[in-house]
């Protein structure tokens, strides 16, 4: 039994009307590595932000280190170190200063030298932060929320701006904090970014998870055949073997009054239809099942593409 | 409460921008300037004198600051808050445990800092040309100029931080803080002027008397409270071109409390709290996304 470290029950936000969160529910537990999946715009930044206390819900309850979110927000940011997205350096500082700033802010006994040298920002540790090109500026903050062994790392798109190897550099960060035993929760909008390090992932989207698994057992639910279910008055004679006999059909399960076809890809599904259809059966419900991982993962991946 | 490592690395900033140089190198010159220009003045004009004493140089360094001084400040300071949401440090920030609070508070040392740093610079250039160029140098009175003009530059930097916790665009900062400047540095008076018309129908004239209600709303601009603290603790309300209450107002017997450099130094204080208050309880509710 692990303790969930940070838990949000019906979390809601909206901005001037808009609805950025419609009722989030999350938990994330101990030393999990939890990948935060979805396109722009689909409230991963504002989730992120909400966990800090950045932006506080319109509604809804949010649990972060045993804090509610509400109430002492300083001290959760002080415990998890924070990547945001889209944050600023201070130009005029070096790189050293920067690392300094956090160990002085935490009134942390780290190594500033050790800390870039983790980060790949040895060499740079003197260059003031403006003339950092992007990657290095992905790096320094990074190495920012290292800073005093935080319980919980919160890095929002730790990958945008960095090189393969700096991608490959954040990755090992990520392993080597929680098997330290920290927490990490990441946002990504590419599937590749998070499958490779997280323990389970949630697949948001307008505002709300659509799934929140291990990634197995989504590899499993990616495997499996998409299904359509056909409910019917009755079925007639004959007809599951017709539509057995559509090129791409896997199986026919037939109940009473339903048949659940199984087939090699979604694209069959016209087919089935249109030949229940000519059957003359009276159809009551056509039904594809909610959630067909393989169609929102493509979404998202050429979205990330483009 | 962490704000002293934000006030540290707020004031390190300062010292290496131009900013601060720039800033600093115009008060150094216009109050040099100034104070230089006296003596070159003839010894029969009635502003000089025939003993030219720091008092007569603060006619004009008031001159000088009370519009300055404001200036300085806002430019100084109007980024404190909104230039590092605008971006996205402020985020960074706060990701380092700090809260909004000690952000705020820390941006308000940092800045009053900066400030002070120029004009000590201002101030010591002024003394060097009092102590060369003048006969005499009445200490106390200097003082008291130096720490008025210092206070009136904080309560500059109170308001500013303020609105600049309080607004999320820099453009709308500048906008407030220069529209409250310009409001009672060019306005202010004229209403006023319009006020008493209407009033006793008559317009000021310089040298007369006025009632003292219309002393004490020209008081709650910053800049006239200043001039309020500086003129009723030094000898200056004795020069000319500074008006001596206690002989030029009509309708009171004596100088009333509410027009002692008490009653300035609470307006200033008014102008240096809430602002910043009204910016603290904006700044916490604030989203920062």
């Amino acid at each position: 039994m692990t303790a969930s470290v940070l838990s949000a029950t019906g979390l809601r936000k909206e901005f001037d009307g808009t609805v950025a969160l419609d009722g989030v529910d999350i938990a994330v537990s101990e030393g999990e590595i939890f990948g935060l999946l979805g396109p722009n715009g689909a409230g991963k930044s504002t989730m992120l932000n909400v966990f800090l206390g950045l932006v506080s819900p319109t509604s809804g309850s949010v649990t972060v280190l045993g804090i509610d979110v509400t109430e002492d927000s300083g001290e959760i940011r002080r415990r998890t170190g924070l990547l945001p997205d889209d944050f600023g350096l201070y130009d005029s500082l070096t790189g050293r200063e920067h690392v300094e700033l956090a160990i002085r802010s935490l009134d942390a006994g780290d190594d500033p030298h050790a800390i870039l040298e983790r980060v790949g920002l040895a060499d740079a540790a003197e260059t003031r932060a403006g003339e950092y090109s992007k990657g290095m500026r992905q790096r320094l903050a990074l190495g920012m929320t290292l800073v005093d062994d935080p319980e919980l790392l919160i890095l929002d798109e730790p990958s945008s701006g960095l090189d393969p190897n700096g991608i490959e550099m954040m990755r090992e960060i990520v392993r080597e904090e929680a098997d330290r035993g920290a927490t990490v929760v990441f946002s990504s909008h590419n599937l590749a970014q998070v499958e490779m390090v997280c323990t389970r992932v949630g697949i948001l989207r307008n505002g709300t998870f659509v799934v929140v698994d291990t990634i197995d057992s989504l590899r499993e639910d990616v495997d499996r055949p998409p299904t359509v279910t056909v409910s019917t008055a009755d079925v007639p004679d004959g007809l599951p073997e017709t539509i057995e006999s559509i090129s791409g059909v896997v199986g026919v399960d037939v109940a009473e009054t339903s048949i659940e076809v199984r087939m090699e890809d979604a694209s069959v599904r016209q087919n089935v239809l249109s030949t229940v259809q000519q059957s003359d059966v009276q159809i009551e419900e056509f039904k594809v099942p909610d959630l067909d991982l393989e169609d929102i993962f493509s979404t998202y991946t050429t979205e990330a593409e483009a | 409460m962490t704000w002293h490592h934000v006030a540290y690395k707020d004031l390190k900033m300062s010292l290496r921008s131009r900013l601060l140089l720039g800033l600093s190198t115009l008060f150094v010159l216009m109050v040099a300037g100034g104070s230089v220009a006296l003596t070159v003045l003839p010894s029969d004009s009635p502003i000089r004198g025939a003993t030219l004493s720091s008092d007569t140089a603060l006619i004009v360094l008031l001159g000088v600051s009370s519009w300055l001084v404001p200036i300085i400040a806002i430019v100084a300071t109007y980024t404190a808050i909104v230039g590092e949401r605008d971006s996205g440090s402020l985020r960074l920030l706060l990701g380092l445990g700090h809260t909004r609070r000690s952000i705020l508070a820390g941006k308000l040392v940092g800045r009053s800092a900066m400030l002070l740093v120029s004009l000590l610079a201002g101030f010591t250039a002024a003394l060097v040309v009092i102590l060369t160029m003048y006969d005499r140098l009445y200490a106390a009175n200097f003082a008291i100029f130096a720490l008025s003009t210092s206070l009136f530059a904080l309560v500059y930097v109170g308001l500013t931080t303020g609105v600049s916790a309080s607004l999320d665009s820099r453009s709308q900062v500048i906008a407030v803080v220069v529209g409250v400047f310009a409001f009672f540095q060019f306005l202010w008076d004229g209403i006023l002027i319009g006020i008493l018309f209407l009033v006793t129908g008559d317009l000021p004239v310089p040298g007369e008397n006025y009632p003292a209600w219309y002393v004490f709303l020209t008081r709650l601009s910053p800049t006239n409270a200043y001039e309020g603290v500086v003129s009723g603790v030094a000898s200056v309300g004795q020069l000319p071109g500074i008006p001596n209450l206690s002989e030029s107002l009509t309708g009171v017997e004596s100088v009333p409390f509410y027009l002692s450099q008490w009653a300035a130094l609470a307006i200033l204080l008014f102008w240096f709290v809430i602002p910043i208050l009204v910016g603290a309880v904006r700044f916490s509710n604030a989203d920062l996304q």
